[in-house]
């Protein structure tokens, strides 16, 4: 490979690079923002609290009165789910 | 290219994606998967990266679960210290950086939600022993459903460079423990193609079905990295295509979950066919031909305080060595190769874990392809068969960070316990000490 071709590599790389690093932001940025939230039974979701006492109203994803960020439908404050987070 | 101006180069490829990244990250923080879906790692993750069925049931929905962040970005650093048991009075050509702390890796990634239905797990990564930087897994998903309860059929449509790379159980190559290993030590001198060896060389498509949260159904097939798909192995050596064609794969997956999700198990079978090219390529005998098929089996028990893992797989390998039985590469034209790995897992409180592993390889001998007279990496006998033991105690002070010690005991090491490459070296002497931090960012 003499200087012109690494030159050329070079420069070839460079746009492939830039193309990529591009490329995913503006797809994000283009495309609209749904949240996309799970079916209660794909993440165990019941109406009572963990054994240990844990439940949505301590959860991060709880939303009040009675949502949550990633589990759809009516969520009761005393609920809990596998995906469970502490606030 | 001498030395100087690759290192140069390597540097400068990392340092475009992090200032790509990074002139966004200033105007719009730093998102990933978990500020995604709000959630805490070890929601998805038993331990990272082990998933729950949280984490398996988001990346089958395609990484869309949650609110699109307008950039996903997160980071990951590696550093580690490994220590040889023995050189034996070898040179240490063969551990270059052993008995030394290294920035083992650093990588960047660009993993979330894109829309509605399309979601990207992709990352750049720095070998800091190798100075170089390249693309590491990628993976971008179509998913979508039907139906709702224990009744939704989940289906979707994956593009990735690294066979097993989409699948969501742990006993498959591509996420399978160990889940960082030394980069510095001697491993054993083969291992199935299917596990690593066409990793960022090939760009694979397919599509799977996710039927009532219990059959797990895929049809995939690779292709090289080249042309169109370049970019799949942007940063590796592609300029010799691994595969000849088109290569499919299969894969089907029995799960269950129950206990109010606490456990779960699965039982599964993949495999694949590769025609595999042999340089310099005879137009009489391209390539060889390579089926891999597998058996795996997973079991799992999560609650907060106490977590339980198993993990098993049997990859029977049987090689076609026709292309390179013709250029002398070998001395048997057909082959079998099994490589077994089981391993138990169990964390406290999320915090502090211990795991162990087995791993055994089998395959024939073959004095042309394994008894290449080289110390240290060779074999006398001219076979391949090597196994031992994996012990990994961990401890993560924050969620985000984990410290670990990771011991690799050989009890068989290139087909011998003692004196396996014929030149006084035994299995123990490549025993590994490798003690790491792992940083999430």
């Amino acid at each position: 490979m003499d200087a012109s071709d690494v030159m050329r590599a070079r420069r070839w790389f460079l746009l492939r690079s830039t193309l990529m690093a591009a490329a995913l932001p503006m797809a994000a940025a283009t495309c609209p923002a749904h949240a996309n939230k799970a079916d209660k039974t794909d993440l165990a979701y019941r109406d009572k609290p963990a054994a240990n006492g844990k439940r949505c109203s301590s959860c991060a994803s709880f939303v009040a009165p009675r949502g949550c960020r990633v589990v759809d439908g009516d969520v009761s404050p005393d609920g809990w789910c596998i995906a469970y987070s502490e606030k | 290219m001498n030395i100087s101006s690759s290192r140069i180069y390597a540097a400068g490829r990392l340092l475009i994606f992090l200032l790509c990244g990074l002139t966004v990250l200033e105007a719009q923080a730093v998102p990933s998967f978990r500020r995604q879906t709000g959630l805490e790692c070890t929601a998805c993750h038993l331990s990272w990266p082990e998933l729950t069925a949280v984490g398996r049931n988001f990346k089958l929905n395609g990484y869309t679960l949650g609110d699109k962040q307008a950039l996903p970005i997160a980071g990951m650093v590696i550093g580690s210290y490994t220590k040889t048991n023995s050189f034996s009075g070898n040179s240490n050509d063969n551990f270059p950086r052993d008995n030394e702390v290294v920035l083992q890796q650093a990588s960047v990634f660009l993993s979330g939600k894109i829309s509605e239905h399309f979601g990207v797990f992709s990352q750049w990564t720095y070998d800091g022993v190798a100075h170089h930087s390249a693309i590491d897994n990628t993976e971008f998903r179509y998913a979508n459903s039907v139906g709702s309860g224990n009744d939704k059929i989940v289906f979707g449509a994956t593009l990735h460079n690294n066979p097993t790379l989409q699948d969501v159980w742990n006993t498959t190559p591509a996420f399978r423990f160990p889940f960082t290993s030394t980069p510095v030590g001697v491993t054993p001198v083969d291992s199935a193609l299917i596990d690593g060896g066409l990793a960022q060389q090939v760009a694979g498509g397919g599509a799977y079905v996710w039927w009532h949260k219990t059959v797990y159904a895929e049809l995939s097939a690779y292709r090289n990295a080249t042309h169109l798909f370049r970019w799949f192995g942007e940063g590796t050596d592609t300029s010799q295509p691994a595969l000849d064609g088109v290569s499919p794969y299969w894969r089907l997956a029995v799960s269950q979950d129950w206990d109010d999700g606490k456990q779960s198990a699965m039982i599964g079978t993949y495999g694949a066919k590769f025609d595999k090219f042999v340089y310099p390529i005879d137009p009489a005998n391209p390539s060889d031909r390579i089926r891999d098929t597998a058996v795996d089996a997973q079991y799992q028990y999560i609650t907060d305080e106490h977590r339980v893992s198993f993990q098993g797989g049997l990859i029977r390998e049987h090689r076609d060595y026709r292309a390179s039985f013709a250029a002398g590469g070998v001395s048997n034209a057909t082959q079998k190769f099994d490589e077994l790995n089981l391993k138990a897992t169990y964390y406290y409180d999320r915090k502090y874990g211990i795991n162990l592993g087995y791993f055994s390889n089998r395959g024939d001998s073959d004095q042309t392809l394994y008894n290449t007279g080289d110390p240290i990496t060779g074999s006398a006998s001219g076979s391949p068969n090597s196994s031992g033991w994996i012990a990994e105690l961990n401890w993560l002070p924050f969620r985000d960070i984990r410290f670990g010690l990771q011991y690799t005991w050989y009890n068989k090491f290139n087909g011998a316990r003692n004196n396996y490459d014929g030149a006084g070296r035994n299995a123990s002497d490549n025993n590994t000490l490798y003690v790491f931090g792992w940083f999430m960012f």
